[in-house]
């Protein structure tokens, strides 16, 4: 848990609301610390534009959570042979996110 | 002794009930939570419950999670509020913690501190009565009292567990859900607390949703103290201005406490 020298837990803040939560489960921890899994960081601006290259190139409007992964897979991606396969696990859809992003972009769609 | 056990006994002798009333450290700051300790002592309080304030308080209503993130949003720190408390001589103090805040100050300097600073005792809502042992052993061997909650929904063989492990008194949680005044408590209360009476000699307080002089009159035969929070709390974030703060709520201590233990 992300927490201050008190242990009060600390304001945390993410566009996805999914991700916005100041600790990390014990399955997450023993993954990493075996190395099973290697853990990355993507910042909100980088996820919402993937939120958008994904709807406009692929068709599919990914939950902010999965464009968060978008993200990590394209700079997979851009170091691999085009003939090469990357899967992403689309955990979520975006209809649910919408309106945050419309609203993020100026953008009134809710009339 | 454990100034908590001294004051169970007094009253006992004298036939006489405690009124606990709950204050939140540093709400609305913290040489305010002094000066209130000091006048609801003059005005009923047997024994002052103080919150500390917690990001993620898991058994408090929107009356105390506000409360706390007042005093939070101001930038209260353990050390400050050990600091005052430690101005505070008048009655007995419990603590009301979350096991998050002693964990990471280490269970055994927190223990120190909070008894050096005049903590007779502590109550840890989210410490599960499994994962307790060790924190009672430490506590024990400090003779600081940690006090066990049960609720209406506990099922009987483990209220009677919790019985036996808590110190100081058995705090029995009079509603199902979080804290904030009701305007009526369950009857089966009563039941409860006669099945509880059975089951351990340590003294039984009641608190959460208690707010108003009818439920200390309902419980003050069956119960050797009543817990008031939300109630308390709520003045604290109404009265306005500050210099009304310590008649408002000295009012409402001694309406309650009159109730409890009426002269």
């Amino acid at each position: 848990v992300l927490q201050d020298d008190d242990g009060q837990t600390a304001n945390v803040h993410s566009v996805s609301a999914g991700l916005d939560y100041p600790g990390v489960g014990p399955e997450h921890s023993h993954w990493r610390d075996t190395r099973r899994v290697r853990y990355t960081s993507v910042s909100d601006t980088e996820a919402l534009e993937a939120f958008g290259l994904c709807s406009r190139l692929e068709g599919i409007l990914p939950a902010l959570e999965t464009a968060h992964a978008v993200v990590e897979a394209m700079r997979i991606a851009a170091k691999r042979a085009p003939s090469d396969i990357v899967v992403v696990c689309f955990s979520g859809r975006g209809d649910k996110d919408c309106y945050e992003v419309a609203r993020l972009q100026g953008e009134d769609i809710e009339s | 002794m454990n100034a908590i056990d001294a004051l169970f006994q007094r009253l006992r002798a004298a036939g006489k009930k405690a009124f606990i009333p709950f204050l939140t450290a540093g709400d609305p700051n913290l040489d305010a939570t002094v000066t209130l300790a000091h006048t609801i002592a003059t005005r009923g309080a047997d024994l002052i419950e103080i919150g500390f304030p917690y990001s993620d308080p898991i058994a408090d209503g929107p009356v105390i999670q506000a409360s706390y993130t007042r005093a939070l949003e101001r930038g209260l720190k353990l050390d400050d509020l050990f600091a005052a408390v430690r101005r505070i001589s008048d009655v007995p103090l419990v603590a009301m913690t979350s096991f998050t805040l002693i964990h990471r100050r280490g269970p055994a300097a927190f223990l120190d501190v909070a008894q050096a600073s005049g903590f007779s005792g502590a109550i840890v809502p989210d410490l599960p009565f499994e994962e307790s042992e060790d924190l009672a052993k430490l506590a024990a061997d400090r003779d600081f009292k940690l006090i066990h909650l049960v609720t209406p929904t506990t099922p009987r063989p483990r209220a009677r567990d919790i019985a036996q492990r808590s110190t100081g008194f058995l705090y029995c949680v009079s509603v199902t859900g979080i804290t904030g005044e009701r305007d009526q408590l369950p009857p089966e209360l009563l039941d409860q607390l006669a099945w509880l009476r059975e089951q351990t000699k340590l003294p039984l307080c009641v608190g959460f949703g208690v707010s108003k002089p009818a439920h200390v009159r309902m419980l003050r035969e069956a119960a050797d103290g009543v817990i008031v929070g939300s109630a308390i709390v709520r003045r604290l974030e109404e009265t306005r201005p500050l210099a009304e703060l310590g008649g408002s709520v000295g009012e409402l201590v001694e309406s309650l406490s009159r109730a409890l233990n009426p002269a």
